[in-house]
């Protein structure tokens, strides 16, 4: 039961990180000099990015519903201590959301639109700068539950190098993610697109490099718990080495193959992350730490949210499906 | 301001933002959903018209709406921690199934946007009527937290702790069912009341008046049967409240001792005679406790509570009274077109239904104070230790005006694209 949950949660991170992830993505490359005009480019953004936007951003919900509802005391920890992050992350997801809303049903097009494409784009980056901030924050854990100074409970832990920079890491594989999405997607300027796509994910490999200094020379122990585990860096070598095949997919133009293995590569770095403190979450600055299983919430609990999960995936699911490919024969027409 | 209060306001704002954008999401898919039967069924263009600007309301709607949601479910966390942690299990089922509601209609309502020409038309049909089914569904749902922290169960309470969860026992509630049924049907009264006031106001300013007609039409019986349905769910309530937190009704009614036949205030200088005795108690001459009955830490703020009651009542009458009289004229056979007058009183009553369920959320809502968990934990007790609340505050305030002020643009270029740029084509 309580494998289940987790699993559905992580699924929803997943779902997230992958399918909204890309919009976050594309709302940054709208910013971005990438040789295609910028009407060209937003329109097709728009057109590849928006039926299923609405749909993606319930997968964030779900994971907030399941979390403060199977482990309540994990919620209250995050919600405290990272108040600051997360309310700064809300905003921003405030703007996209209305900018991509006001972009995509304005039925006036003139100098507006100019605005929209830049909050959207603004925004895009400021979110996905605050997730990895706290993905950063997390995997060091320089906080402890008996932090009762201000400072300390609410700033000191994410005011670092190394969370910034795995801010700029999750933007980078956001922006990887979308581009690939984007090519993959595109009819015309496929070159264009291909040359953005290898650029960022340059761009993706560098800053992935620097964050992992950055990590080492923040807390060198925490960072062993991570590299030094077999399975975490057997997930990090096979999510690099999936891009060979990837890049013969591409170039042969297996459109939903390629889709699928960028999914897996995204995957495997999650799961580096996840699997070696697993079934702990948060690990603090004094080794204490919170434990799925230990601060989930009582069994009756779990029973009528594995029934709650167990119906809506079996409702949600084919609907879901369906509507990926009504949106996909909409666009092969256009 | 303090810290409490500058949170208390900041979730006041957020949760009136949302609401509005809530029962459009709603209701809006039903009358969408009858144009395109309409248009189906009669092969008619306007209908399809019709259909396909309302599309564009829902889904400017919706959206935002999907935004301010996800906001609120953050600042569930992020302001009242504490109770989050205590409540989380106990309030998570309602909130699982509003979930699942909540992605079956956007799901529905993805599929009713792209779905023109691509599946069978009834189908595609059925696509806007799920979206309308699941939006009620999941407001239902939502309803269901909020009755819980009125009428909390599901627990043995020991030493500070909620223990022994029983999470249906806590989901069906002693004050859900009153709550939502009024809930619901005031969303489709405020709803029906708005569009059937654009519609008035665009007919009588001679804008194509046959698909306004049409609008009309549609919007009206609805307006008529949810706005006289609801003060018969209001007595429902009443009679809930009365029981279960009877501080709450003194505060709406602004009773300060405690009196058999009470009566009932209407506006600041007319009484109905015992008839707040029979409102709560269904008995003319039923003991109604007053404020002084109860301890003054436990007092909400009377002033907002009793003046938010009144606002709504009042709201709730005027509406009541449109309907009636328009009710009449369907009744001697009268097209609702035919009479400017009756038009006018529709454009004027437009916007009291969203008043209304403001009004009414700020009693619910106000009137609970000083508890979050009525009764177990106050709401000072579940407030976040973070620092700079009003800067959030104010940030959130300016986020939300800015926010309510492009929504109500790009509202207005939706109608001046479809209405006032055409030409007339009665």
């Amino acid at each position: 039961m309580l494998e289940f949950i987790i699993l559905v949660m992580t699924l929803a991170l997943f779902l997230y990180a992958f399918l909204a992830g890309a919009d976050f993505g594309a709302g940054i490359l709208q910013l971005l000099p990438l040789g295609i005009s910028r009407e060209e480019r937003s329109e097709f953004i728009g057109l590849a990015m928006g039926p299923v936007w609405e749909a993606n951003h319930i997968w964030l919900i779900l994971a907030l519903v399941i979390s403060f509802n199977g482990f309540p005391e994990i919620f209250w920890f995050i919600s405290e201590f990272f108040h600051f992050p997360l309310g700064a992350l809300v905003i921003g997801i405030i703007f996209r959301g209305a900018s991509f809303t006001f972009m995509h049903y304005d039925p006036i097009q003139d100098k507006s639109e100019k605005y929209y494409h830049w909050i959207f784009g603004l925004s895009s980056i400021w979110c996905t700068m605050w997730v990895g901030i706290i993905i950063g924050d997390l995997m060091l854990g320089n906080f402890a539950l008996t932090d009762t100074d201000m400072y300390d409970r609410y700033f000191s832990h994410w005011l670092n190098p190394f969370a910034f920079m795995m801010g700029i890491f999750i933007t980078t594989m956001m922006m990887f993610n979308a581009s690939l999405f984007l090519y993959l997607e595109a009819k015309d300027n496929r070159e264009q697109w291909l040359k953005v796509t290898t650029r960022v994910l340059v761009l993706m490999i560098v800053s992935g490099f620097i964050t992992h200094v950055f990590f080492y020379l923040q807390n060198p122990d925490r960072w062993k718990i991570f590299f030094y585990n077999p399975l975490s860096i057997g997930l990090i070598v096979l999510s690099f080495f999936l891009l060979f095949p990837q890049y013969q997919l591409i170039r042969l133009g297996y459109r939903k193959l390629s889709r699928m293995l960028a999914g897996a590569q995204l995957m495997a770095i999650m799961a580096a992350g996840f699997v070696p403190l697993y079934p702990k979450v948060i690990l603090f600055r004094d080794n204490s730490f919170y434990d799925l299983s230990a601060m989930a919430a009582p069994e009756p609990v779990l029973r009528m949210l594995t029934i709650a999960l167990a119906t809506g995936c079996v409702l949600i699911l084919p609907g879901y499906f369906y509507l990926l490919r009504i949106f996909k024969s909409a666009t092969t027409r256009t | 301001m303090d810290s409490l209060l500058a949170a208390r306001l900041q979730m006041a704002f957020s949760l009136g933002f949302h609401i509005i954008f809530a029962v459009i999401g709603m209701v809006m898919p039903f009358l969408m959903s009858s144009s395109y039967w309409h248009h189906l069924k009669h092969r008619n263009p306007e209908a399809l018209e019709l259909t396909k600007i309302w599309m564009k309301g829902v889904a400017i709607f919706f959206a935002v709406g999907a935004v301010s949601g996800t906001l609120l479910s953050f600042e569930l966390g992020l302001l009242w921690p504490e109770f989050m942690r205590h409540a989380g299990p106990l309030i998570g089922m309602p909130f699982s199934w509003e979930g699942t509601a909540f992605f079956l209609e956007a799901i529905a309502l993805g599929i009713f946007l792209y779905g023109f020409d691509r599946i069978s038309p009834w189908k595609h049909w059925l696509s806007s009527l799920m979206v309308g089914i699941s939006g009620v569904l999941s407001g239902i749902f939502v309803v269901a937290v909020n009755a819980w922290m009125n009428s909390p169960q599901g627990f043995v309470y020991v030493n500070g702790k909620f223990t022994q969860i029983d999470p249906v026992a806590a989901m069906f509630n002693k004050a859900w069912f009153a709550e939502a049924h009024h809930m619901t049907i005031a969303a489709f009264t405020a709803v029906s009341a708005g569009v059937l006031a654009i519609h008035s106001l665009l007919y009588l300013l001679n804008r194509r008046r046959k698909l306004n007609a049409l609008a009309i039409k549609i919007a009206a019986p609805i307006f008529f049967i949810s706005a006289l349905l609801q003060p018969l769910s209001g007595d429902l309530i009443a009679k809930d409240v009365a029981k279960r937190q009877p501080l709450k009704l003194a505060a709406a009614e602004a009773l300060y001792e405690t009196q058999r036949g009470a009566p009932l205030k209407v506006g600041p200088f007319f009484e109905i005679p015992k008839a707040l005795s029979f409102m709560a108690h269904g008995d003319f001459n039923a003991e109604v406790k007053g404020i002084n009955d109860f301890p003054e830490d436990e007092r909400p703020p009377i002033g907002i509570v009793h003046f938010a009651f009144q606002l709504m009542v009042a709201c709730g009458g005027a509406l009541g009274l449109a309907a009636v009289l328009g009710l009449y004229h369907l009744i001697i056979k009268k097209p609702l077109i035919e009479s400017p007058w009756l038009l006018k009183l529709f454009v004027l009553v437009g916007p009291l239904g969203f008043i209304a369920i403001e009004a009414g959320w700020t009693v619910t809502e106000v009137g609970r104070q000083p508890w979050i968990i009525y009764g177990f934990m106050k709401t000072k007790d579940a407030l976040t230790g973070a620092p700079a609340l009003q800067l959030t505050f104010f940030t959130y305030l300016g986020l939300y005006l800015f926010l309510m002020g492009v929504v109500t643009w790009l509202f207005y270029r939706l109608v001046l694209v479809h209405f006032i740029q055409k030409d007339e084509t009665c």
